[in-house]
C-alpha cells in the first residue's frame, strides 16, 4: 500500500513537472513570432497549433500571425484552399505534398502526424477569423447588391435561418451598421464563445468566408426581404449546386489556375495534352492519390470527381 | 553521417518519449532549461578557420534581425556573428538597402500585389541613386568589428534594368565584397555576367530546389550552362537545397570545385524535404566539410539555416557551427 502511494506520488509529481516543461516550453515561444494572445475554448490546441505551426517553420513564409506573409509565401489569410479547409483536411493534402513547382519550392513534410496537423489547421483557422474579423471591423460598410447577398444567404445561411429561426424579427432591431457588426460577430461573440454554443463552428467559418463587400450584400438582402426567402427557393439552390468552375476554381484554383489553365504553382489542365491522355478514370485516381510530383491527394466526393473530370476534359458531360 | 542529437526534437516528439519511457522526471528539467537558457558566446573568431576551411554565415541566418533600412541591424549582426566566432559573411541586400521586400521584383508572385508597381520603382530608384560611400560605411563597421564582407546576396532578376545591374555589383564592390551571390534564373546570367566583368566580381549563382522549371538553378546541368557564359560566374551551391532536389552535393564539388565561390552549408531531406538541423539530412554535411578541407578547396563554407527553432537565431547557427567543427577538427 505504501510502495502504491509512493508511486503514484512519483507519477504525480513527473506529471506536473512534464506539465511544466510543456508550459514553459509554451511560454517561451519568442516574442517575435507569438503574436495575440490566444483565446477560446480550445485554447490548450491553438496553443499546440501555434507552436508546431514555429516548429515546422510555417511562420517563416506565411508569416507568424498569417498577416505578415513575406515573399513567396501564399496569403493563408485569404487563401480559398485555407477556406475550403476542415480540420486539416486540405491544408494537410498541401503542406505533406509541399509545392515542389513553386519559384523556391515549398518543402513537403510527409511525417506530420493528424493530430499535428489538426492543431497547426485550427491555429491558422484561428488567425484567420481574426484577419476577417478586423477587416469587415475597419471596412466602411459598402453599398449592397441585395440580389447578391440572397445568393449568399442561400449558399451560407439559409439552412439555418429559415422556418422558426428566420432572422426577421431580429433584423429590425439594428440599423445598418449594428446589422453588419452582427453578421460577422453573432451573439455570443466569437471567438470565446463556447464551444457548444449554436452554430459557433458555421459562424466562424463563415467568418473566413467573408469579405466586407459580402456583409454589404447581405444587409442590403436582409433589409430588402427582411430575412425570409421561401421554402422553394431553399430547395432550388439545393437541388443546383455552384457550377463546376466555381467549385474548381476554390479547391483547385490556388494551383492551377481559376480557369484551370495554370499558374505559378501548378500546370495547365485543360487543354494539356499530357493530362487529356490520362482520360476520366486516370484524372480521377490522380486527384485521389497525388504524385510525387507535388499533386496532393485530396478526398472529394464522386460527383466532384465526375465533375471535374469532364469539365477539365471538356466532354461536356455532367457539369 | 553523424547520429540526429537528442535535444534537437518537438515538443510533441519529446513529451511522446519521455512518456513513453518513463523518464519524466530526470529529463523534464533538461527541457525546462533548454527552453530558457541561451548557449554562451564563442570566443570571437574561434570559428573563422577550422582546419583550413573558411567558415562563415549567411546573415540570412539572424531571422529575428530587423530588415530594410533599420538601423539596427549592422551593430545586432556584428555583435552575432562576434558571438558565434566568425568573422567573415555574406550579406543579404534586405540587411542592407532601404527599400521594401516586394520592391526586389524577385518573388515572381509577390509581383501580383498591388504596391508593386510603386515599391518596385522606388526599389529602382534607391539602388541607382545611393553612393557608393554608404556601402562602404557599412564596410568599415564590419572591419571595425573585425568582420569582413566575402559576398553580397542581391537577387538580380528580369526586372533590373542594366543601370541596376550595374549598380548592384558597384554595391558590392563598395562593400569591400569579392562576390555577387544572386538567386536568380539561368536566365539572368547573361544579363548580369557583364557587370561581373566590368567590375572584376563574381558573379555567383544560388540554387534552390525547383527542379521543374529549367531556368531554375536546381540541378548540376543548370549550373553547367550558367558557367559557359562567362569565367566570371561560379555557384554558391546550397547543398542542403541541392540535395532536397536529389542531387549529390559531393559529386558536383569534386567535378566543379574550380568553379565554386561560397558553400551554403545547410541540411534538408531528399525528394524536396523539410529543412532540418546539420546531419540530420540528406545533404551529407560532414563529407562535403571534409571534401573542402582535405581538397584543401579555397571555397568558402557559409551557414545557412532555415529550420524551425525555438531557440535564439544565434543559438542555432553556434550549433551549427559545433557541428561543423567536429565534422573536421
Amino acid at each position: 500500500m505504501k510502495t502504491a502511494k509512493i508511486g503514484g506520488l512519483v507519477i504525480g509529481l513527473a506529471s506536473a513537472v512534464i506539465a511544466l516543461g510543456v508550459l514553459h516550453a509554451q511560454e517561451s515561444l519568442p516574442p517575435r513570432l507569438r503574436g495575440p494572445v490566444l483565446e477560446g475554448p480550445n485554447i490548450a490546441q491553438l496553443k499546440r497549433g501555434q507552436q508546431d505551426y514555429v516548429m515546422r517553420n510555417c511562420h517563416f513564409c506565411h508569416g507568424p500571425t498569417l498577416a505578415d506573409a513575406r515573399g513567396g509565401g501564399a496569403d493563408l489569410g485569404h487563401s480559398q484552399l485555407v477556406a475550403n479547409d476542415r480540420g486539416g483536411d486540405m491544408i494537410g493534402a498541401v503542406v505533406r505534398a509541399g509545392t515542389p513547382r513553386t519559384q523556391t519550392a515549398m518543402p513537403r513534410y510527409p511525417d506530420m502526424s493528424d493530430a499535428e496537423l489538426s492543431d497547426i489547421a485550427a491555429y491558422v483557422h484561428y488567425m484567420r477569423q481574426r484577419i476577417h474579423d478586423k477587416e469587415i471591423a475597419s471596412a466602411a460598410l459598402p453599398a449592397g447588391d441585395a440580389e447578391a447577398g440572397k445568393a449568399f444567404f442561400l449558399a451560407h445561411c439559409a439552412a439555418c435561418h429559415s422556418g422558426q429561426h428566420a432572422l426577421s424579427a431580429a433584423i429590425a432591431g439594428y440599423d445598418d451598421k449594428a446589422l453588419a457588426q452582427r453578421i460577422a460577430r453573432p451573439a455570443p461573440a466569437l471567438p470565446t464563445a463556447p464551444a457548444d454554443a449554436p452554430g459557433r463552428e458555421e459562424h466562424l467559418r463563415l467568418l473566413e468566408l467573408e469579405k466586407p463587400q459580402d456583409v454589404g450584400n447581405l444587409v442590403a438582402f436582409l433589409r430588402a426581404s427582411k430575412g425570409k426567402v421561401g421554402a422553394d427557393e431553399i430547395r432550388l439552390f439545393a437541388a443546383h449546386p455552384p457550377p463546376v468552375e466555381s467549385r474548381f476554381a476554390l479547391q483547385c484554383g490556388m494551383c492551377h489556375g481559376k480557369d484551370g489553365l495554370g499558374s505559378l504553382r501548378g500546370p495547365a489542365l485543360r487543354g494539356n495534352p499530357d493530362v487529356a491522355a490520362l482520360g476520366p478514370e486516370g484524372i480521377q485516381a490522380f486527384i485521389a492519390q497525388g504524385s510525387a510530383s507535388g499533386m496532393p491527394a485530396f478526398k472529394l466526393t464522386q460527383r466532384d470527381l465526375d465533375a471535374y473530370s469532364a469539365w477539365i476534359l471538356d466532354t461536356g458531360a455532367r457539369r | 553521417m553523424a547520429g540526429k542529437d537528442p535535444t534537437d526534437v518537438t515538443r510533441r516528439q519529446f513529451a511522446g518519449a519521455i512518456a513513453a519511457t518513463g523518464l519524466a522526471a530526470s529529463l523534464a528539467p533538461r527541457a525546462i532549461a533548454q527552453a530558457f537558457e541561451t548557449d554562451p558566446p564563442l570566443a570571437p573568431g574561434s570559428m573563422a578557420d577550422l582546419a583550413g576551411v573558411r567558415m562563415g554565415v549567411e546573415t540570412y541566418c539572424f531571422h529575428d534581425v530587423p530588415r530594410n533600412g533599420d538601423p539596427a541591424i549592422i551593430p545586432m549582426l556584428t555583435q552575432y556573428m562576434h558571438d558565434v566566432g566568425i568573422n567573415e559573411c555574406e550579406i543579404m541586400s534586405a540587411h542592407i538597402e532601404q527599400t521594401t521586400g516586394l520592391g526586389n521584383g524577385w518573388w515572381v508572385t509577390a509581383r501580383q500585389q498591388p504596391t508593386y508597381p510603386q515599391e518596385r520603382a522606388a526599389a529602382r530608384q534607391w539602388r541607382i541613386a545611393t553612393p557608393p560611400a554608404y556601402y562602404e560605411a557599412i564596410r568599415e563597421r564590419f572591419r571595425a568589428s573585425g568582420i569582413s564582407i566575402y559576398s553580397y546576396n542581391l537577387n538580380v532578376n528580369e526586372t533590373f534594368t542594366d543601370e541596376e545591374r550595374d549598380h548592384a555589383f558597384i554595391a558590392g564592390r563598395a562593400l569591400g565584397a569579392e562576390v555577387l551571390v544572386a538567386s536568380c534564373t539561368i536566365s539572368e546570367i547573361p544579363r548580369s555576367a557583364p557587370f561581373a566583368e566590368k567590375h572584376g566580381m563574381i558573379l555567383s549563382p544560388h540554387n534552390h530546389n525547383n527542379i521543374y522549371d529549367p531556368d531554375q538553378f536546381a540541378t548540376p546541368e543548370g549550373f553547367e550552362r550558367a558557367f559557359a557564359v562567362s569565367p566570371n560566374v561560379k555557384a554558391t551551391l546550397d547543398i542542403g537545397h541541392f540535395a532536397a532536389g536529389n542531387n549529390d552535393p559531393v559529386d558536383f564539388i569534386e567535378k566543379h570545385h574550380d568553379r565554386i565561390a561560397v558553400l551554403h552549408i545547410r541540411d534538408r531531406k531528399r525528394d524536396n524535404g523539410p529543412h532540418v538541423p546539420l546531419g540530420q539530412g540528406d545533404a551529407r554535411v560532414r563529407d562535403v566539410l571534409r571534401l573542402v578541407r582535405d581538397g584543401k578547396l579555397p571555397i568558402r563554407c557559409y551557414v545557412e539555416l532555415e529550420y524551425g527553432s525555438l531557440r535564439p537565431p544565434v543559438d542555432e547557427v553556434k550549433r551549427a557551427l559545433e557541428f561543423c567543427k567536429s565534422s573536421l577538427v
